[in-house]
């Protein structure tokens, strides 16, 4: 399979993965803003983490920040998949790192500091975990 | 279809896809939550009881020390005891959930605590301190000191946290909160009747309307 066949097959796995880190992210925080009552369900540490101090910044659940981060980088593909400029890549990899570096931060906050695990940020972080790596490879072969 | 109209359909199918999501997860977190219907284990003496037996109302409650839904709703239901007081009758049952690794562990605690009376000071003392012990390095360390500070007998307390007896009563308690549809906690049944609420004003309501029949 020649090179630039093969790079499109990453955008495009790229951009499925943001598709499915938005639906997650979503899920979230509608859980979050309309979710009612508040419980904490059987076999899932999303009570715990999910309401932690940690889920929100200055009142902004992550969450929704996770949502709106997955839907600037669909965005961001979409146009570089239209246009394939160099700058255009740059915008991804730069967003897709920015995530990378959060969701491992969000990792190791589940792990260390609120010491529960919640399967749907485990998805989203490990999305943005595997979306930061895919771009970093994409930028170093069409460089 | 020139590039340039191309183009523009892709952004609105993708305006619309992103819509859909959202549209769809709210479908999916909107619906209401799963009716489990009336209480099948009556309210006994071998239940955690607090306040006057013969009230109108009985308020249960399955409950996991360590989640925070359930303390947000301690405190709910803290506030009808000051205000209610005799009218209302109180009952504790354990549902500790897998996910939550102290919880069997405080909810043996309370146990242990019942055992020389003072099962709602170790029940109000963990609900307070939640965050403290949840992410204790040395669980039992954190009990012991509470138990200290609610004044229990130190080596009777710690030889009854061990007991397989408590252990298996806790146990006893989760099956039974199985066989009654429990899936998540807090749940609430008033008078026998599962109830939602979200406030002290919702709860007060309810309790209200009972005492009204």
């Amino acid at each position: 399979m020649d090179t630039s066949k093969n790079n499109t097959i990453i955008v495009w796995t790229i951009l499925a993965l943001s598709v499915a880190g938005f639906t997650d992210a979503v899920y979230l925080a509608m859980k979050r803003i309309i979710g009612s009552p508040i419980n904490c369900f059987a076999f899932s540490g999303c009570d715990t983490v999910a309401q932690s101090t940690y889920s929100a910044i200055f009142g902004i659940p992550l969450s929704l920040l996770g949502a709106i981060f997955y839907a600037v980088t669909i965005i961001l593909i979409t146009y570089y998949l239209q246009r394939r400029t160099k700058k255009g890549l740059q915008r991804v990899l730069a967003m897709a790192i920015l995530g990378g570096v959060f969701a491992l931060y969000l990792f190791a906050l589940q792990a260390f500091v609120i010491k529960a695990w919640c399967l749907y940020c485990v998805i989203s972080d490990t999305i943005g975990v595997v979306t930061a790596l895919l771009a970093i490879y994409l930028w170093r072969k069409e460089k | 279809m020139s590039k340039k109209g191309q183009e523009i359909f892709i952004w609105l199918l993708i305006v619309i896809g992103l819509g859909a999501i959202v549209l769809g997860m709210y479908a999916a977190v909107a619906k209401p939550a799963v009716v489990i219907g009336d209480l099948v284990i009556p309210v006994s003496s071998a239940d955690w009881r607090k306040g006057n037996e013969n009230a109108k109302v009985t308020l249960v409650e399955y409950s996991d020390f360590q989640c925070p839904a359930c303390k947000y709703y301690y405190g709910i239901v803290k506030e009808l005891e000051k205000e209610k007081g005799d009218a209302v009758q109180m009952v504790y049952r354990h549902f500790p959930l897998q996910q939550h690794a102290f919880a069997k562990t405080a909810a043996i605690a309370t146990e242990a605590a019942g055992k020389q009376g003072k099962f709602w000071e170790m029940h109000d003392i963990l609900f307070d301190r939640q965050e403290e012990w949840s992410v204790s390095e040395n669980i039992q360390q954190s009990i012991v000191e509470y138990a200290t500070l609610i004044g229990l007998d130190i080596p009777k307390f710690i030889s009854d946290v061990q007991s397989v007896d408590l252990a298996s009563r806790v146990e006893r308690a989760i099956t039974e909160g199985g066989t009654q549809g429990i899936q998540g906690t807090p749940t609430f049944f008033i008078n026998g009747t599962q109830v939602r609420f979200q406030s002290y004003e919702e709860l007060k309501q309810l309790v209200e309307d009972e005492l009204n029949k």
